[in-house]
């Protein structure tokens, strides 16, 4: 397949994902908004953990003040959620910046990091489940008000349908600048080898840093989304660690640091995830975490790098 | 508050750990000799807590003696592992490694959450209310007796290392991979074995504790953290490092049981995480520079 | 009267009870090469280490150009002007040898493009410029080194370390290395070279200096070096180890 015609595919696939929501049922309109919202997450993380290669496995503490800034603002102030999700993605970028200081100028490398990021998670998950403010382990409801753009509310799917997907196209977009900004060349060396990047002038420091900023502030306004269209949030489904590997998940199996991988794993992963979900029932909990284990594995062992350059690899060799 | 229960606390964490330096040990074997970060290290004492836990109930049998059966079903479950799963990884980036490892925890956890459900497993056996009175302070029996055992395998391991000939191809292992290759060493059997030998090391203790903690599939992470935090502080390899650094864990943690409501005595462990990892630059194999 | 580029006075450093470097002088003037060689375990490497700034010494002075770099960061060190290779250095996967060196090209300020501009002459200058869009994957090993330099090259260094970067080349790629060094020098940089390739390393030295368990043992031309008792005594010592 040509350039050419992957451009043209892709230009389809647009189109046809436009579309899409006048020919299916309700449901369907569901998963896609997953997809949507879980390839837009996945980009936002890759810019940390593929495009940095510093794996994080806390970011359900961006989608987490993401989700609670908007909501709290909402129903204590009384401010429009889109105003809630700026300010939370703010607050993420804010509370980043120390954490991305203090972890890489204490050299934290490799597995440090991810503990680290997974401690800091967790740390503001038990204070928001202790706090009354934000609820405590109960949780906050979104107060319903009337069906409009400025409450950020809908009776409809849809319009979730189309925000989720032009925040997907955004966030690819964002990507694609990152990738042919200088930053990319920064982050690139300092994955690759910190030690000789350092050498040839490279702050690794610095750069891992603004990544890491980067990518919080991006993950944090999904919270608000998630807030805003499942109408109740709880520390369990905002700032857990499932949270955090449903977060991860996707891009590492689609494709590390690629462009389009964070995308494909969302496409396969989600409804993979929802169809277990389905199978299993709500009696068993945790089989989707099981299969999400095996896939790492496997894509460990196999694929390291994830599907999509396991894909573009085989197709070159040929 | 009154100065018998700080002292307790601090006997307490003393006791608790030098449980956790024993399973730091453990930890530190695996790294140190394979090089390999075991995300999923405190998932196989999981394990080991729920054979000796179903060993314990169906057999009717104490938890010491329960270590017959748990010790050579959890070393063959880390030698498969290593055979299956780490090997193909033992030379591939960091990253992957953490990920590898961040699978089996996903995997091991949930499987635990399927064939045993999320129910807390108490062992009801009248050893775990005994209490012994040593210097006036009282202190759980089973404590007690996990803490010598603790301080016994710890001997029993710097004897192993020290003077067997297989503890002697350990070492060479990890101080020179490329040597110990020319000298013949079958470096895949002692990797093998090595990681049976630290999961078992840190399974252990598991099984000691048991009649005083309550096991759940999701007990791992609050052993494995503990574990790399222990690491940090004592550095890789040095037993006397592992047990300083256990104690340092454990009176932190017994005093945040402390002063801290329930559901909030992990900060202690976390905070702890985050303080120590940052004040102790070096990290676990040095200065990440090439010579 | 040529400048001082590097000076280092009296630098220690100890890793636990071993004393890696002891007291170590060097200077190297502007426009000079500078040979350091020594037995395996000498401390070569850490000695570059502690110039770079990816080890800080227990004691001593580090002067480059006369300012003070003892407590820089390797990158601020690159900024003043000072690069270095690394023994088991690998390109960048996944990124086209351009693409590569552009990342040192990105030390002095300027626009991507600008970085782009250097890196091709930095290319053409070393002869890699026929494999500018390849990837780095493909790139055949001999011309790894020679990737290195041009990485270090594209920073517009004026001082350059360089660890040694002959080793595992045949003799015409050393060759061709040795000619590319005398040319980088020519343009005003000095170098300063860790090396096992003997006589690559008193072909191209003005000076050599020779380490053996941290200390420095003799210090002179390389006909004066190579000539010194305890220098042949130093290597036969490490040969009779094997």
């Amino acid at each position: 397949m040509s350039e050419k015609h992957l451009k043209v595919a892709g230009v389809l696939a647009i189109l046809v994902f436009i579309a899409l929501p006048l020919f299916v049922n309700s449901y369907i309109v569901h998963i896609c908004i997953l997809i949507y919202s879980f390839g837009y997450l996945s980009c936002a993380w890759n810019i940390i953990g593929g495009f940095a290669g510093q794996l994080s496995l806390g970011h359900a503490l961006f989608f987490g003040i993401g989700a609670y800034t908007s909501t709290l603002m909402l129903i204590r102030l009384g401010i429009s959620p889109w105003i809630g999700m700026l300010i939370g993605g703010l607050i993420s970028a804010i509370i980043a910046l120390p954490i991305g200081i203090i972890v890489f100028r204490y050299k934290l490398r490799g597995v440090f990091f991810a503990i680290a990021t997974l401690c800091f998670a967790e740390i503001f998950r038990i204070l928001v489940s202790q706090i009354r403010f934000t609820g405590g382990s109960e949780g906050l409801l979104i107060p319903i008000m009337e069906s409009s753009w400025i409450n950020f509310q809908f009776e409809s799917k849809l319009p979730y349908y189309y925000i989720a997907y032009i925040m997907m196209l955004l966030m690819l977009l964002v990507c694609y600048a990152i990738k042919k900004a200088k930053l990319n060349y920064y982050l690139f060396s300092v994955k690759a080898d910190e030690d000789a990047a350092s050498a040839i002038g490279v702050d690794a420091n610095k750069y891992k840093t603004i990544a890491y900023v980067v990518s919080a502030f991006f993950t944090s306004f999904n919270g608000t989304f998630f807030a805003q269209y499942y109408m109740f949030i709880e520390p369990e489904t905002t700032c857990a660690i499932p949270t955090s590997i449903d977060i991860l998940m996707r891009p590492i199996i689609g494709g590390l640091g690629t462009l389009f991988g964070p995308i494909l794993g969302s496409f396969i992963m989600t409804p993979l995830s929802e169809v277990i979900r389905k199978v299993v029932g709500s009696g068993m909990s945790g089989v989707h975490l099981l299969v999400y284990g095996v896939f790492l594995i496997v894509i460990c062992i196999w694929m390291p790098g994830g599907i999509l350059p396991y894909i573009a690899r085989s197709i070159k060799s040929k | 508050m009154p100065t018998n229960i700080i002292i307790e606390a601090f006997v307490g964490g003393l006791l608790t750990g030098g449980i956790y330096g024993v399973i730091a040990l453990g930890l530190t074997l695996i790294f140190g000799i394979l090089r390999v970060i075991n995300f999923a290290h405190g998932e196989f004492l999981m394990i080991g807590m729920y054979i000796s836990y179903f060993s314990c109930t169906y057999l009717g049998i104490n938890p010491y003696l329960s270590l017959l059966i748990m010790i050579p079903v959890v070393f063959v479950l880390g030698v498969l592992c290593e055979l299956f799963l780490i090997k193909p990884v033992l030379n591939a980036p960091e990253d992957i490694q953490i990920l590898l490892t961040f699978g089996l925890v996903l995997v091991f956890q949930n499987l635990a959450l399927l064939f045993w459900t999320s129910d807390l497993r108490n062992l009801s056996t009248p050893l775990a209310f005994k209490l012994i009175t040593i210097w006036g302070i009282s202190l759980r029996l089973t404590t007690v007796i996990a803490f010598l055992a603790s301080l016994l395998l710890s001997l029993a391991f710097y004897l192993f290392i020290k003077k067997t000939d297989f503890g002697k191809a350990i070492r060479a292992c990890s101080e020179e991979r490329e040597g110990a290759l020319f000298s013949g060493l079958k470096l895949n059997r002692i990797y093998c074995l090595t990681f049976g030998i630290g999961i078992t090391l840190s399974a252990i203790p598991g099984a000691l504790i048991l009649p005083n903690y309550s096991v759940s599939p999701f007990i791992g992470l609050s052993f494995t953290l503990p574990c790399f935090i222990i690491i940090v502080l004592g550095g890789l390899g040095s037993a006397p490092g592992a047990l300083l650094g256990g104690i340092i864990v454990g009176v932190a943690e017994s005093f945040g049981g402390l002063l801290l409501p329930g559901s909030m005595q992990k900060l202690v462990t976390y905070i702890l995480f985050i303080a120590v990892v940052c004040l102790k630059p070096s990290g676990l194999f040095g200065a990440k520079v090439r010579d | 009267m040529r400048g001082v580029a590097l000076s280092v006075e009296g630098m220690s450093k100890r890793f636990g009870g071993l004393k890696a470097v002891d007291s170590l002088n060097i200077t190297i003037d502007e426009g000079q090469i500078l040979g350091l060689i020594g037995p395996n375990g000498a401390g070569k490497t850490t000695t570059f280490n502690l110039i770079t700034g990816y080890y800080q010494p227990d004691q001593g002075i580090i002067n480059l150009f006369g300012k003070n770099i003892a407590d820089l960061k390797p990158h601020e060190i690159c900024k003043r002007g000072m690069t270095r290779t690394f023994q088991l250095a690998k390109p960048m996967y996944g990124m086209t040898i351009i693409e590569n060196v552009v990342v040192g090209a990105l030390n002095k300020k300027g626009s991507l493009k600008e970085a782009f501009a250097r890196s091709e002459e930095v290319l053409e200058f070393l002869g890699l410029i026929q494999f500018k869009d390849v990837l780095a994957d493909n790139l055949p090993i001999g011309y790894h080194k020679l990737l290195e330099l041009a990485k270090c090259l594209a920073t517009q260094p004026k001082m350059l370390l360089l660890d040694e970067v002959m080793s595992g080349l045949n003799h015409s790629e050393i060759d061709l290395i040795l000619e590319k060094i005398l040319a980088i020098r020519s343009q005003g940089v000095s170098i300063f070279l860790i090396e096992h390739v003997m006589e690559a390393v008193t072909t191209v030295s003005d000076k050599i200096v020779v380490l053996n368990y941290g200390e420095k043992i003799s210090e002179g031309t390389p006909d004066q070096v190579m000539n010194d008792p305890k220098v042949i005594e130093a290597y036969l010592g490490d040969l009779s180890v094997g």
